[in-house]
């Protein structure tokens, strides 16, 4: 018994003591929190935030060199996290989403010529400007959905779709696109116009036929002025924009179209009106009906949703809701 | 003389019977020409001409812009109708001058040049820089930089460049048998300016009847007629030096100057000796027009600037379907799909190719049969670059001197697998080049 | 001179750890994708098992046979080598912080790695001399470094490969690997 007992105990000691002096000796310093933080990160190492991968943007944010809402493709839920784990404040961050402003699948395009050769289309645009009619347009081979590390991108009928709900703005496509028709738009600008061509209207007929042929009606008809048309193709101010959807009831090629579907309803609290008839003068649409001392009422076939009222309403009598 | 083998290259068929036995003839002056700002290697030039300003043949209508840069010349008497955009022979837009044609008077030469070799060679420099000459074997590379080599690279080896290795074409092979008293000439002057030792005159063997011209035709002088072998790439610089004087050019960017060589091609000697001696710029060169597409190919001495349209009809349209409409030869050539692009300085022929010769590939994974490796003139693994383009794998690539590629297409010919291999190589180059760019400004 | 070189050659080749005594098979398979993290990975076991069979051979000379416990040495081993593994964790961390993210948990796992115990096992019931042993731990961690080394230059060529759905990831490394066995049976009859 004893031997065993004791050549356990002397080896185990020894032992212990050596790698106690070890440590010491070898000792390097490691913020405990990076494994926490490392942790926190989606790890896709996209390198969306500036830096070479996860771990180096942790280690950065550590070292006060990163901002805490770096991860963009985390968004808001890590940006908590970290913060969290920091103890420090953490600033409201915009959801970004990708949109790749052309509509030109196979079906509505023409092609110049046949193309021959590799499936990429940063190859492709060297090949005499790329095979499409249209010198602006998506050349459908899969560049972007090759370099998207969360496969939100499919390509169908040689156009590109971006699916918003999967899209974290990470912004690789919008690099790797040859022909930079691909943006970063805040995820609550859910309309847009889905042309890049700067050629005038005729030669934009002829290429496509759902291009945008610059006729200026989405302009002329918005009322917040959040439209317009430059170098021949039209524009949307993300900021302006309400999404009110009139534009696209007034393109004649069908270019301006919802990244997905929203319909807005604004609904007038009838115990809380005043009967001001603010919302009245300033609704764009006249969806909003009502006379002095009566609570005022929407008319739901004519209101868009644009929250014009929400806004001016002095009493908060106003709400916005989404409805199907 | 004892002449050394480049490694790889391939043997297809040079299809020179279509157009060698025919004489060059002199297109008719076009109605119109588009001469683009940018015929050459480096910055485009500047035009000095506006809207409306009549010019004649042979003013300058652009001027370049820094050193490695080239003057245009107009290449007719008329007016400038529009400066603007107009299609290119890489099938994008590009700046062009357009100028209407309202004399077809030929150009006047300078007849005050006679005593040109008394003169001292730094003189005769700008005469090759003013005439706006550049490459005309289609590099286009802009031949007064060429001929201002730094004083640390003294040049031994003066190549003449008449190998037209390239199939088809026969451009090069006509101007010998028809003028080499001007390209003599020419070379001559290269010699006085560079101050080489030893000359070559370089001529692919299947070319017989050009070897004896020549040869009689430098006669005691002391400039070496070489018959070099049938192989593609012979004519490339690099190649074709290999085999004259076994050297080889450093890998990584070097150039033809570190080894003490200069190529310069035939067309380019002749234009030249029209410089030096007629003070004649840069407004003309001959095209072949060949292919079993077209209803009567030829060989033509072009003004620049013509429409390739006007060409064809010149020559009788597509006999067949079209298949493609190559500008310059059937390996290192560009497709067309706009007839309205304009015949430049670099453009040494026009082919056309029936439905039926094209051949519709659908490319399979490499096979590592190793006939591209066996092929490659410049001693490079081609099926790794694909490969490592395909996975994008662009800084291994790098590593595999992905930059030494000349792009000649001997690999792409001989795959079994078909796998578009040059495009492959030209796409890591131009992600290579990009993500560089994208470092220097980090 | 000749007897160590059998030895040697014997254990890194003919009766290699990997290949034929199926061995230490989690790291070869797990580190095997670069040839840079196989090297530090090798070089790191061969550390641990020449030390560890050193020890092992001088506790068992001097401890467990006099005092008759060798049923012990099973425990005292995996003692010993769990320490020595914890040392190298902690060198190869001050060292190469690369490596050491590049190992990540086959580094702690090589104190379950099977050719360690395996090799401070098999010299006791051998009974090598010192030298004998330090020889035979330093063929057996050359062997697996071999292994290791081969194997992720045919790995790092497969990922340029097209290689069919089914077979993609770790199905092709195993067929691999098992082809790999096959050839080194070549070696079988050098020595005996």
């Amino acid at each position: 018994m004893l031997p065993e007992v004791i050549s356990l105990a002397g080896i185990g000691l020894m032992a212990s003591v050596g790698l106690g002096i070890a440590a010491k000796k070898l000792a390097i310093k490691e913020d405990p929190r990076l494994e926490k933080i490392l942790e926190v990160l989606p790890g896709a190492n996209c390198g969306a935030c500036g830096y070479a991968g996860c771990s180096a943007f942790a280690r950065a944010v550590l070292g006060d060199e990163a901002p805490i809402n770096g991860c963009v493709a985390g968004g808001e839920s890590t940006t908590r996290r970290v913060a969290e784990l920091l103890g420090k404040k953490v600033e409201k961050t915009i959801r970004m989403v990708a949109v790749v402003a052309c509509r030109g699948s196979k079906g509505y395009t023409r092609q110049r010529f046949v193309y021959q050769g590799i499936d990429n289309c940063r190859a492709a645009v060297n090949v005499g400007g790329g095979s499409k009619a249209c010198a602006f347009g998506c050349l459908g081979l899969g560049s972007c959905q090759r370099v998207c590390p969360f496969g939100a991108i499919t390509i169908e009928d040689d156009l590109a779709r971006i699916d918003p709900e999967i899209c974290v703005g990470c912004g690789l496509c919008v690099e790797e696109c040859p022909r930079n028709i691909i943006h970063l738009v805040p995820a609550s600008a859910s309309i847009h116009v889905h042309c890049s061509s700067q050629d005038i209207g005729r030669w934009v007929r002829d290429f496509c036929d759902v291009g945008c042929i610059g006729c200026k009606q989405c302009e002329k008809v918005c009322p917040f002025e959040a439209v317009k048309v430059r170098d021949n193709v039209a524009e949307i101010d993300s900021e302006k924009c309400r999404q009110c959807g009139l534009c696209l009831q007034v393109c004649p090629q069908g270019t301006i179209q919802y990244i997905y579907p929203v319909k807005r309803m604004a609904t007038i609290k009838e115990n809380a009106c005043v009967s001001c008839g603010r919302c009245q003068m300033v609704c764009p649409f006249e969806a909003i009906r009502g006379e002095k001392k009566r609570p005022y009422t929407v008319i739901e076939e004519r209101c868009r949703g644009c929250g014009l009222c929400v806004d001016v309403c002095k009493v908060e009598a106003i709400v916005l809701r989404e409805v199907d | 003389m004892l002449l050394h083998r480049f490694p790889g290259g391939i043997h297809p068929n040079d299809e020179k019977g279509l157009t060698a036995h025919l004489p060059i003839e002199d297109a008719p002056v076009p109605e119109r020409v588009f001469l683009p700002l940018s015929q050459h290697i480096g910055a485009p030039a500047e035009p000095v001409v506006k809207v409306g300003d009549e010019v004649r043949i042979g003013d300058k209508v652009a001027e370049a812009r820094g050193f490695v840069s080239a003057n245009v010349h107009s290449s007719v008497t008329g007016v400038v109708r529009a400066i603007g955009p107009y299609p290119n022979a890489m099938g994008r837009l590009s700046p062009a001058i357009e100028i209407e044609t309202t004399n077809d008077s030929p150009f006047q030469p300078d007849k005050n040049r006679e005593d040109v070799l008394s003169l001292p060679p730094q003189t005769l420099i700008p005469f090759i820089r003013e005439a706006g000459i550049v490459g005309m074997g289609g590099a286009t590379f802009p031949t007064h930089v060429k001929l201002s080599p730094p004083e640390d690279k003294p040049i031994r080896s003066l190549i003449i460049n008449g190998v037209e290795c390239e199939p088809y074409l026969t451009a090069d092979h006509r101007l010998m048998l028809e003028h080499p008293a001007e390209i003599l000439e020419g070379i001559i002057y290269i010699r006085h300016i560079l101050r080489a030792r030893v000359i070559y005159l370089a001529i692919e063997a299947n070319k017989p009847d050009a070897i004896r011209v020549m040869k009689e035709m430098v006669g005691e002088r002391r400039i070496n007629v070489v018959s070099v072998p049938k192989r593609y790439p012979q004519g490339a610089e690099k190649q074709l030096i290999k085999t004259l004087i076994n050297k080889k050019v450093p890998a990584g960017g070097g150039l033809p100057m570190d080894v003490g060589a200069v190529v310069q091609n035939v067309g380019t000697s002749f234009a030249i000796y029209e410089a030096i001696r007629w003070g004649k710029p840069l407004i003309e060169r001959v095209v072949t027009v060949t292919g079993r597409g077209v209803q009567t190919p030829k060989n033509l001495r072009v003004r620049l600037g013509t429409p390739v349209k006007d060409i064809l009809e010149l020559c009788g349209g597509w006999k067949t379907t079209p298949g493609k409409l190559i500008l310059g030869g059937p390996m290192m050539g560009v497709s067309q799909y706009d007839e309205r692009v304009p015949v430049t300085k670099g453009t040494s022929g026009i082919l056309l190719m029936p439905r039926e010769e094209v051949g519709e590939y659908h490319p399979h994974t490499c096979v590592r049969c190793g006939h591209c490796v066996t092929v490659c003139p410049m001693g490079l693994l081609p099926n790794f670059l694909g490969i490592f383009s395909e996975h994008a794998r662009f800084e291994d690539a790098e590593r595999y001197h992905l930059l030494d590629c000349i792009e000649c297409g001997s690999c792409t010919y001989i795959c079994p697998a078909k796998r578009p291999l040059v495009q492959m190589i030209r796409y890591a180059k131009g992600e290579v080049l990009r993500r560089k760019k994208k470092a220097a400004k980090k | 001179m000749g007897h160590y070189f059998y030895i040697l050659i014997g254990v890194l080749l003919v009766h290699n750890f990997v290949f034929s005594q199926f061995l230490g098979i989690c790291p070869f398979l797990g580190v095997s994708r670069r040839i840079e993290t196989s090297i530090g990975m090798g070089m790191s076991v061969i550390f641990v098992v020449v030390l560890s069979s050193i020890a092992a051979f001088l506790i068992n000379r001097w401890i467990l046979v006099p005092y008759h416990i060798e049923y012990l040495k099973t425990v005292i081993f995996i003692l010993v080598i769990a320490a020595l593994v914890q040392l190298v964790e902690m060198i190869i961390q001050k060292t190469s912080p690369v490596l050491y993210q590049a190992l990540g948990i086959y580094l702690p796992l090589i104190t379950t790695n099977c050719i360690v115990l395996g090799v401070a096992v098999l010299i006791t019931q051998k009974g090598f001399t010192l030298l004998e042993t330090t020889v035979y731990s330093f063929g057996a961690a050359g062997g697996f470094l071999l292994a290791l080394v081969l194997f992720s230059g045919i790995r790092e060529r497969l990922e340029l490969s097209d290689i069919p759905w089914a077979f993609r990831g770790i199905a092709i490394a195993l067929v691999t690997a098992g082809i790999l066995s096959l050839s080194f049976m070549g070696f079988s009859g050098l020595v005996k």
